[in-house]
């Protein structure tokens, strides 16, 4: 399926917010744990509605991508994104082994693109809005 | 890695893109109550204390800068 977040220069986003042109990356099926879904699933309102009257949080329980918004975007640090920087320093370099889960943005993922396996490693870390925050 | 592959085909009948659509949207609605279940709970990481994330979406400065990280 042919997205919007395909086609700019910046790379896809792995934690973007629902929005038309965004898909569905997966679920957080548990802490550090997600079920990524491929291939990607476009986000409608139709699809919002369900998962709300499910009682789903989507920005707690789901994960979204898109087009990566550069400078428009309060990660962004001069030339990169500044989040998966802070991700990885916090939960480390990964060994560079082991399978990667099948991921439909890897190969035009920001945070691959910035930091290879160790972005994978680290990416089911992230919720983008906890209970209380 | 495990990884659970199921595939069906619709034969038969022109399909449009809202069609199709509305199928890959039931599909994940179905995967997402099988895995986290009736009234899902919310979920805390660490990622949360350390950086506000707004992934995508433009945020005023001051409330996207780093937090201090606070064990969650």
């Amino acid at each position: 399926m042919d997205t919007r977040a395909d086609k700019l220069d910046l790379g896809t986003c792995p934690s973007a917010p629902p929005e038309p042109g965004s898909v569905l990356l997966g679920i957080v099926a548990a802490k550090g744990q997600i079920a990524y879904i491929t291939p990607n699933i476009p986000v409608t309102q139709e699809m919002m509605d369900a998962f709300a009257k499910d009682g789903v949080p989507p920005e707690n329980r789901l994960r979204f991508a898109g087009s990566c918004m550069g400078h428009r975007c309060a990660q962004w640090a001069g030339t990169r994104c500044g989040l998966i920087d802070r991700v990885v320093a916090h939960f480390g370099e990964s060994d560079g082994s082991g399978p990667l889960p099948k991921c439909g943005i890897r190969s035009t993922c920001r945070w691959f693109a910035q930091h290879g396996r160790t972005a994978c490693a680290s990416c089911p870390e992230v919720v983008r809005k906890p209970e209380g925050a | 890695m495990a990884e659970h592959k199921f595939e069906f085909t619709v034969s038969g009948v022109s399909l449009s893109d809202a069609q199709k659509n509305h199928i890959a949207g039931q599909i994940a609605l179905v995967v997402t109550r099988a895995l986290v279940g009736e009234a899902p709970e919310n979920l805390r990481t660490p990622m949360w204390s350390l950086v506000n994330i707004h992934g995508g979406k433009w945020i005023p400065e001051v409330e996207g800068a780093p937090q201090g990280f606070t064990k969650a």
